[in-house]
């Protein structure tokens, strides 16, 4: 009875960390999501018909992030990403986001690679949270 | 103006909209420009403390935020240092308070 036990105590442990894991990759994709996205949207001038939907696209996902974020908070996975969040926020929506008189940008501006700096530091906050998580 | 009532509440998704997004008027219907100069500077003027809820919608734009407390800020409608004390924010989301802060506390020329 007693090895049972142990056995399910560890199956259920090995199912937590799969389950974090899981969480943790889709967290680190919904944030490439965003920065495609947001790539997307500023190759187009803000006048053109597609940046609406995905400026409105770029925004909830990013809502969406901080809902994500908060599920593996209360998994206990200890994040300190508010500020990370609000940098990716601000790189991605800040400015002229949302101005029709916006003008495409072209595929090498900086402002990509500061996008592209920001999302990984937000994805790999979280993957070091749960590295941390797991090893303790 | 004297304040009328000690306190306030707006909830941007019930009495604004769940589509918060643009900076200026120019850019649609629900623009930061809006929210502050038609909602939030009038609460203000007409409550000692404002409480803003922010969740509930599709979403916030940094150039949304920026315009609405940056430019209230810029406004000079209200002394920088009582805004702090006037403005209360709750959300899940601690970024979003986080930023908005900033824009509070920022210096502006």
């Amino acid at each position: 009875m007693v090895g049972w036990g142990v056995v399910e105590q560890f199956a259920r442990r090995r199912e937590k960390r799969t389950d974090l894991r899981s969480a943790v990759t889709s967290l680190a994709s919904a944030v490439e999501e965003v920065r495609e996205a947001a790539v997307a949207f500023y190759l187009l001038a803000g006048n053109d018909p597609q940046s609406h939907s995905l400026a409105a696209t770029i925004r909830s996902k990013i809502a969406a992030l901080a809902e994500q974020l908060n599920i593996l908070k209360e998994a206990g996975l200890d994040l300190d990403t508010d500020d990370l969040l609000k940098r990716f926020r601000q790189s991605v929506t800040g400015g002229d986001f949302d101005s029709h008189a916006r003008q495409p940008l072209l595929a090498a501006s900086p402002m990509f690679v500061k996008m592209a700096g920001d999302a990984q530091a937000l994805g790999r906050a979280a993957q070091t949270a749960m590295l941390k998580k797991l090893l303790s | 103006m004297r304040p009328d009532l000690e306190s306030s509440v707006i909830d941007i998704a019930d009495q604004f909209t769940r589509f918060p997004a643009g900076r200026y008027r120019t850019d649609g219907p629900y623009s930061g420009q809006r929210f502050r100069d038609d909602v939030l500077i009038p609460a203000l003027k007409a409550h000692n403390k404002v409480t803003i809820r922010l969740d509930g919608t599709m979403g916030y734009g940094s150039s949304f935020l920026e315009e609405v407390f940056g430019g209230l800020v810029r406004s000079k409608e209200f002394a920088q240092d009582e805004l702090p004390g006037k403005i209360a924010l709750l959300s899940r989301d601690p970024s979003l308070i986080s930023e908005i802060n900033e824009y509070l506390s920022a210096t502006y020329h």
